[in-house]
This record gives C-alpha cells, structure tokens and sequence, in this order.
C-alpha cells in the first residue's frame, strides 16, 4: 500500500516536471498555434478570397475535393515523389554520411562540399537542374549516350519528370547527412571493439553495431525525410510548375495554388487537411514499424 | 568535460546575436561576436538617393528640367503620411526613390513610406495585408488582378479625382488598353507602363538566308511559311523558325486567334471558343509547326526558363513578344535585330496592349495625398523621369527611348501600333483568368507532347475550363 | 568497412587482438581502404560542387553571355565587377546583412532556449498526456505552413506586429517541433545506467540534463544550430509577408529584386548569393568540427 502510493507520488512528481520541461513549447503551442490551426479548421468549411468575410458552405470543400481528379493525380504523384526521394534519400546519404565519418585529411572540407547543395540558391539549383537534366545537352543524357544509351525526356517527359525531381532532392540533401554525422558520434567505441574481440566482421559490426545503434537516428530522418518530402513544392514550383500535363502537380504544390494564386482560401484548408491525413498516415506507419527495428535505451 | 560544460553555459545565456551562433562551433572563436547592428549601412540616402546606374546630379538636372503638373486637389494642410506599394526590382529602386526625394521637396506635407516586394511574391503579401486590414494607400497593379480587386470593392475609383485635375491629359493614355481597370463605367486604375506585341526578327539569320526581313505587309501565312525555311540545325546549332510556341495565355487570342476570326474565350469570358473551327485550325497549324516541322521550341526548351528565350541568344529567326524586351535586346550586342507589326490574318490586324497600372486602396485615409502623388507618378514628366521603356503615356516615349538606347524607329513603330489597333479586346483580365490558364495549360502540354491530339486537346480544354468560368460571374 | 576503419584508426594500438594478420598485410588493407574512400570522394564531391559551380561562373559572367544557348559553363571573360555592383550598386544589402543577422542570432537563440528541455522531457519523462502531447507536436509538423499563414498574419496584424522582427522571432522562443524532436531522438540513444547513476548521486534532473545528456548530444546541439541558422538566414516566403519598409528586408528578399518582371540579372543575382551563403558555410564548418568530437568523450565509454 505505501510502496504503492510512494510510487504514485513519484510518477506524479515526474509527470509535474514533465509539464514544466515542455512547458515552453506548450505555451508556445497555445498562443502561435492553436489558434491559427482552428481557424484552418474552420475555412475548410467556408469560401473566404481574403478580401470579403468569409462565408459558410458546409462539406462543400470536402465534396468538391472528393470529386476533384487533379487532387487525385497530385496525391499519386506526391506519394511517387515521397517514396523515391525518401528511399534514395535515406539510404545514399547514410552510405555517403559513413564516408564523410572516416578520419581522413581535409575531412571538414569534403565535409562543407557535400553540403553545399543545400545551401545554395534555389534558383541557381534550378538552372542547373533544368540544364543537366535537359534531353538533348544535358549532362545525365550526353554520359548516357557515350554509352549508347538514348536517355528520356527528364523534365519534358511526363512519365521521367518525377524520377528527375527526385534525382535532384537526392542530391540536396545534406541536413540529412549532417543529422546522420552527428548521430554517428553517439555510437560508443567500445561496442567496435567489443565486437571485434568477438571475431565479428566490417559487415557484423555494422549490422550489428552502426545500424541498431544509429536507428533512432535513421528513424529520425525517414520521418522528417516523408514529411518534408510529401510537402515540398518550392523547387517544383521553380522547374516545372507541375508541367508537363500535370504531371508534376505534387499536392503541396496544389495548395500553393489554391492559396496564393487564387486565392481560394476554404479550398486550400480543406486540400491541408488532406495532406496532413496522408503524411499523419505514413508517419503512423513509420511509428508502427519503429517498434520492430529502432532501438531505444529509453521506453 | 569542464570546457564542454562551460560551453554549454554560454549557449544557454546567450540570447542575443553572434554568441549564440559561436557556441555552435569552437568556443575560440566567438570572440568574433556582436557585430554592428545599428550603425551605418542606411537604406538609400534619404538625402541624397543614388547609385551608379542613377546618380543624383543627373536626377536632380532631370528633375529641374521637367514641369510638374498641378491639379485642383489641395495639398494637405497638416502633414500625413501615404504607404505606396510597388514591385521593385534591383534596377528601378532607386529611381522611384528619387522620385520620392523631389516629390516630397515639392510637397512638404506628404511624408512617404515606400514598401518594395519582388514581382513574385507581391500579389500574395498585399493579398494578405489586405486580409489584415493593412493595404498601402497607392498599390501597385498587374493587369490581371485589377477586376478582382474592383468586385471586391478593395479599390478606389479615380474619375473624381482625374476630374479635378485639368491637366491630367486622359487623351495620352490609350484608351483601347484600359478595360483591365474599368467597371460599370468606372476606372479604377492608371497604367504605368503599356506596350503592344511585335514581331521581332534576326536580322543576321535572314541575311544568312537570303531572305528579306518581315515588314508590315506580312501574313500570318508568311510567318508560317517563312518560319519553315529558317529551321536549320539541331543541338547546340538548332535555329528555331519562331518563338515562342502559343499557349492558353490571357493574350492568346489577341496575338494569334483573332487574326483568324477565333478566340480563346468570348469577350465577357463566360464561354469557350476554342473549339470552334476558325480558332481550331490556327492551333492545329502551330502543333504542326512544332510537332512536323520543328520549327518552333519544344517544352523542354521553354522550360529554361521563359525569361531566356532562343530568341535572345540568336537561336531562333522570328520571335513574338511584348515592346518590352526591345530594352534588353538594345543591350546586347551578338547579333542584330529588327522589329515589325505582328503579321495580318483574314480578319485584319490585332496585337494585345498591356500593362500595369496604379490603384488607390478605398481604405485610405489620405486619398487626396495619394493622388497627388499617383498624378505626378504618372504624368508626362513622371514617366520621363523614371526612364521607363514602355511608358503609357504616349507622349513621353521618345524621350525615354533616347535615353534608353532603343532606336528612333522601334519607338514610333509602338506608337503608332499603340495609336492604330493594340487593344484589350481578348486579353483575360476576369478574377478566374490565372484559374483558366492554370487549367488549360496542361492539357496544351500534352498536346506539345503528342500525347493527345489537337482535337481531343481543345475538347478538353473547353470541357475543363468552362466550370472555372463561372467564378467571373461578378454580383 | 567504412565505419570500422574509425574505430581502428583512432585506437590502431588496442584493436589490433583479432584475427592473426601480420602488421604489412594489416597496412595494405588499410591504405586500399583509405585510398578507396579518398576516391569516394572525391568523385562526389565533384558531383556535389557542381552547383556551386554553376554559381560561380554565372556570377562572373556578363549580360550577354547569360542568354547563352545552350548555356555555357565557362564566362568568355570575368567579369568580377559584378559582385561590387550586385552589393553596393543599387540595393542596400549591407543592411539587408545587418537585418539578417539580427534576425537570425536572435531566432537561434531563442531555438535553442526552448528545445532543450521539452526534448529531453519527451526522451525521458513519464507523464499521463506525453503521448498525446508528442503527437501534437508532430502534428504540428504535419499540417502545410501555407493555410496557417493567412491566420496567422492577420493574428498578428492584430497585435501590430506587421513590419516589425516580432513575428519572425517571438515564435522562435517556444520551441520547434522539428528540433525537439532531433534532440529527443539523441536523448534517447544516452544509455540509461548514466542517468541512473548520476541519479544515484543526488543529481536533479537539471543537473543530469546539463551534465549527462547536453555534452553528450553536442553534435546534436550542432545541427540544431546549423539549421536554425540557415533556416532563418533564408527565410522567405514569411519575412516577405511581415516585413515592409525597404530598411527592414533581409539579403533572401533582396536577393529576389534581382528578378524583374520581365529580365533577371542572373549574374548580379548570383554574385550576390555566393556572399550571402558565406556565413552559412563558416557556421556549417564550425559546426561539423563537433561531429568528431563525441567519440573522444570519456563519458559515453562509461557504458
């Protein structure tokens, strides 16, 4: 009975210091977003063009969205893009994140360049896309065709312009492999050499060590990589506008319209709410799967 | 352990500017920290605005060479302060500043807050402002927005105010260019700028080629013809006959349907046209052109961005495009060119007239002000002033091509286009005009593609569009 | 492979007790190993600078050769007046820097302030709403920044914050979802007997927060650092919403002016970007310096 209540009076003092640590994102939750994400809530039920009050219209945003074959077209597009740029994504920057770990010379250099993707101007980003990924001068088309390979359209094909994008959002990706430097730090060097006496090889130790012990990190990026991914649209916006034929008309892309071009507020919330079902539903499924592979000292 | 603990310290505390970014890296280095932040770097000398491209010396010559023109509104007894809103780029900022800069030496009550945002995101941040209940007095206005504002009720109208003022010489302006603005009789907007389109021409490749350069007696049929023979080459030596390819932009009737009797959508854009045969066969003829003859640029051509044309670097022998980019064609120096009217169809001549225009928000407080200002904005002398290269005042266009460079010809070659027929008959300016092309464009590029046919493409397209149109009905 | 090697190489001395290879056999494994990776990347890092590249010889390149077609890589000749005219020639960017910079240090701050704490929490606090809590934050990651903007502006149009820093840093100061949830997912990679010992020493939870787990997720720190840096530094779409006067705008909306309605000065444009992306390449290079350290900690050896 005491030992009970003592335990009681302990989860209830750690569930009170819980509050008051994450007390500074919930007031912040409270005041910037709340509010902001109600009112998305309600304009999903009306028709408001920012220059008149809003008025309400019930389910018919919803209705329309159902019956609305571009919406459709962008979530199979949006989940193509995702799927692609997340799996690429994930897995080429860890393999380049391994490399860039290694103690070698002039590593803070190889370091800054594998970043610099990332950081330069989206328009520049741009040009240079629309450049290597031209049919006929571009770069990925000439390699190909001093092989004798006749590359595809890329960006002016509808069926090759999503495999481009995600070409290039590989390619940009350097938060990923700074997340992935930084979790690799984490990694106590003593679980090497454990392995090691244990006769384990480079392929043991990295089943057995690097990935169980990197795969919160992983997790972390596969997340973050979906939600950033099913979202994005600034660089799509840019290159081909959704062209050729809609082909490219990802749904973040399609709420940018339907926000900011015409400015048709009710439906833009009633598409968010939309987007935020798909990427709630993947990363439902990203934490589902997490129980079977990621690792957590702490559950 | 103790240096990392330290650092920690220092992160935690650090709530203002550089420690905080230092922290992040090697603790030696923060020493580097607290820039400046308040000292020096002032935007444009308020007293003195220029810049290389615009000194002041010159302004301030220019300025005292104009007459500024008078109006009956009063200068406000007491000082008020008017918000303008404009598109700014790199180039005309500091000019409007000086602009600014003599105005206020010519009205010492009319303080003035200039914003700037880039073209591309102006319309959404003065959208928003809008919502919030914070317009600038005077906005800028492409075109196309204009009759969204109007049904909105968000504008002021102008007639009053151009009515008290004499010398707001209304006959300057082309009348047939200023539908975007009007409603029910009223204007609600003044261009700034206004320019037809023209066919321009490389003159090196028709000298190459040994044919005449294009002139006004050219047809529709002649363009196409021609366009034909000047397509050579592919790669990096491909010389494209035209560009650019149509597409179901606000002006594609004006440019390239109404030659032939066709049109995009009716006048009142309430229903589409496209599909009828007149508007049909000129559609069909350039999808030839392109698909057959490859005399036109592909998508993916016209995917390197718009702004840079084959046109432009010589790459094409015919190019249709707005007075415009004589400014930057003037300033290159690769190869020469030459610039004629469009080319006639059956049913005669047409050329769109566009531009872009001032408004006055109704919520201003300080209309009178803001008139003021907006008269001697766009007044003969203001548009001399600016140096800009489309001026809707016909009467400044001389002067500013001179200055610009553009040559003599090309400049009563506009005007007399402006005077003669360029018109906003066909140019979609209804609040669903970014909507319709939004949903016609693709199934163009489709059609681009070969992946549909010209028929099934205008089908559609009449299919789709028509829904949008009802979003024009304007209570 | 790759990983192995940075264990060997930072302690050749105590792992070399596996298989009996001898010392010139164990050497030339090593140096095909090491000349391999070089190679790696280099080969990528040629990939990977193309952009910059791309930048660099665009920003040097005059008007003309700008329109080229097909566009060239290499100027006909260099045109290095560009950046001073891009700088200093129309816009006043050295107060768009200052701006940015005020803009920047601050939202920094103010993100790492208020991470912290709630990410640790959610590693390593029980409590009855974490659940929920934690999925409200990610939630809050989830629903597309663009409907939220209109609300949200004219929430804070009210509070006559437009035209003002106020809106783009005060929210700064209360967490961001996407931060406290890298840092939870470092804190929770911290082995439990640490916790359990310090706790065993008496320390508070803000004591095992700031001894225990901060040195140990410092490379964490780091990236959150780095991204808050360069996520502020290229802020677009909201500061062009808020902020109005020219004096206030930051070098990402000045460098849009480049772009006209109708031309775009590409060269200028770049000029301008490349010195505007330096300061994000030196916090990244003091950044990814602490991505060595962590494995020398003596701490984490204690497991």
């Amino acid at each position: 009975m005491t030992a009970v209540s003592a335990r009681g009076t302990l989860a209830r003092r750690e569930a009170r210091r819980f509050y008051l640590f994450t007390s500074p994102w919930t007031i912040g939750f409270v005041i910037f977003s709340v509010g902001p994400i109600l009112a998305a809530v309600v304009l999903s039920f009306m028709k408001w063009n920012l220059l008149q009050s809003p008025t309400w219209v019930g389910l018919a945003n919803y209705e329309r969205m159902f019956n609305d074959p571009e919406f459709w077209e962008s979530i199979g597009n949006t989940v193509e893009y995702g799927v692609g740029a997340v799996t690429l994504g994930v897995t080429f920057t860890f393999l380049l994140a391994l490399l860039l770990n290694q103690p070698l010379r002039f590593q803070g250099l190889f370091r800054t360049v594998m970043y610099l993707p990332s950081v330069v101007s989206g328009l520049a980003t741009a040009l240079l896309w629309l450049n290597i990924l031209h049919p006929d001068y571009g770069l990925i088309n000439k390699v190909l065709a001093s092989i004798g390979i006749q590359g595809p359209g890329w960006l002016a094909s509808q069926e090759w312009a999503i495999p481009g994008l995600v070409l290039m959002s590989v390619w940009g990706a350097g938060n990923t492999i700074v997340i992935y430097l930084a979790g690799l730090q984490g990694i106590p060097k003593t679980l090497y050499e454990a392995a090691e006496i244990d006769g384990a090889g480079w392929w043991r130790r990295f089943w057995s060590v690097t990935v169980p012990m990197m795969s919160p990190v992983i997790f972390f990026n596969v997340v973050t990589g979906f939600i950033a991914a099913l979202q994005s649209y600034v660089l799509i916006l840019v290159m081909t506008e959704g062209g050729p034929g809609n082909a490219t008309m990802v749904l973040g892309l399609y709420i940018y319209r339907h926000a900011f071009v015409y400015f048709d507020m009710g439906y833009a919330a009633t598409l968010s709410w939309a987007m935020f079902v798909l990427v709630i539903a993947v990363t439902a499924i990203q934490f589902s799967l997490a129980r079977r592979w990621v690792h957590y000292e702490f559950k | 352990m103790e240096m990392n603990r330290r650092q920690m310290l220092a992160l935690a505390v650090a709530a203002a500017a550089m420690p905080a970014l230092s922290a992040c890296g090697d603790s030696r280095q923060s020493k580097q920290a607290a820039a400046p932040v308040k000292s020096g770097a002032q935007v444009i000398d308020p007293n003195r605005p220029a810049s290389d491209d615009w000194p002041f010396e010159e302004a301030e010559q220019l300025n005292n060479s104009l007459t500024w023109p008078k109006t009956d509104v009063p200068d406000p007894a007491s000082k008020v302060v008017i918000t303008l809103g404009f598109t700014t780029d790199a180039v005309t900022e500091v000019r409007n500043a000086q602009f600014d800069f003599f105005f206020k030496k010519r009205h010492p009550n009319i303080e003035i807050k200039r914003e700037s945002a880039p073209f591309d995101q102006f319309l959404t941040k003065y959208m928003a402002q809008a919502a919030g209940g914070t317009l600038p007095d005077v906005l800028y206005n492409h075109y196309s927005w204009t009759q969204n504002l109007i049904a909105n009720k968000v504008l002021q109208p102008l007639d009053d105010y151009i009515a008290k003022t004499p010398e707001f010489d209304m006959n300057d302006i082309p009348q047939r260019g200023l539908g975007y603005f009007k409603r029910d009789g009223a204007l609600y907007g003044l261009p700034t700028d206004m320019a037809p389109k023209l066919l321009f021409y490389n003159k090196d490749l028709f000298d190459k080629a040994g044919l005449d350069y294009p002139d006004e007696s050219w047809t529709w049929d002649k363009l196409f013809e021609t366009a034909k023979k000047m397509t050579s080459g592919s790669g990096a030596e491909k010389i494209y006959g035209v560009s650019p390819m149509p597409k179901p932009a606000p002006d594609l009737s004006s440019v390239y349907l109404m030659p032939y009797g066709g049109r995009f959508l009716d006048a009142a854009e309430s229903k589409v046209l496209i599909t009828d045969p007149k508007a049909r066969d000129v559609m069909a003829r350039w999808l030839d052109l392109l698909l057959k003859d490859k005399a036109v640029p592909s998508l993916a051509e016209l995917q390197l961005l718009e702004k840079v044309d084959p046109f432009k670097s010589g790459h094409a022998a015919l190019f249709l495009n707005g007075a415009w980019v004589m400014l930057e064609l003037s300033k290159q120096k690769a190869f020469k060119w030459g610039a004629t009217q469009v080319p006639k169809g059956p049913e005669g001549r047409t050329t769109p007239a566009v531009g872009s225009a001032l408004v006055m928000a109704a919520s201003s407080q300080n209309k009178d002000a803001a008139w003021i200002y907006m008269h001697e904005f766009l007044s003969a002398s203001g548009y001399k002033f600016r140096r800009i290269a489309a001026p809707a005042r016909q009467s400044a266009w001389e002067d500013n091509a001179k200055a610009l460079g553009i040559p003599a010809e090309q400049a009563d070659l506009v005007k007399k286009i402006m005077a003669d027929y360029a018109s906003d008959d066909g140019v979609l300016r209804l609040p669903a005009n970014k909507k319709v092309v939004d949903t016609a464009i693709p199934i163009w590029e489709r059609a681009q593609l070969g992946k549909i046919g010209v028929d099934d493409a205008l089908k559609e397209m009449a299919d789709k569009v028509t829904p949008v149109l009802s979003e024009n009905k304007i209570a | 492979m790759l990983v192995e090697t940075a264990a060997h190489d930072r302690a050749p001395a105590r792992t070399r007790q596996g298989p009996p290879l001898t010392s010139e056999q164990a050497d030339r494994i090593r140096r095909i190993r090491r000349t391999g990776a070089y190679v790696l990347l280099i080969v990528s890092s040629a990939v990977f600078l193309l952009p910059f590249l791309w930048m660099l010889t665009t920003s040097l390149k005059s008007d003309a050769d700008n329109l080229a077609f097909p566009p060239q890589w290499l100027p006909d000749s260099f045109h290095v007046e560009n950046y001073v005219k891009g700088w200093s020639g129309s816009l006043p960017f050295t107060r768009f820097l200052l701006n940015t910079i005020v803009i920047t240090a601050l939202s920094m701050a103010g993100n790492l302030l208020s991470c912290v704490l709630p990410a640790y929490a959610f590693a390593r606090m029980r409590a009855p709403a974490a659940g929920i809590m934690f999925g409200a934050l990610m939630a809050t990651m989830m629903i597309p920044r663009e409907i939220t903007l209109v609300p949200k502006f004219i929430m804070f149009s009210k509070l006559g914050w437009v035209d003002t820093y106020l809106p783009l840093i005060v929210p700064e100061f209360f967490g961001v979802a996407l931060y406290i949830f890298l840092l939870r997912q470092f804190f929770t990679t911290i082995p439990q007997e640490l916790i359990d010992a310090a706790r065993i020493d008496g320390a508070s939870e803000l004591r095992i927060l700031w001894s225990v787990m901060l040195p140990l997720a410092r490379p964490a720190i780091a990236a959150i650092c780095l991204f808050s840096f360069v996520g502020n530094w290229n802020q677009y779409l909201e500061n062009s919403i808020y902020l109005r006067s020219m004096d206030k705008i930051t070098l990402a909306q000045g460098l849009g002016m480049f772009s006209g309605q109708y031309v775009t000065q590409y060269n200028q444009m770049m000029a301008v970007a490349i010195i505007s992306m330096m300061p994000i390449l030196i916090v990244f290079f003091l950044a990814q310096k602490t991505f060595i350290r962590g494995v020398t900690l003596t701490g984490i050896a204690g497991r």
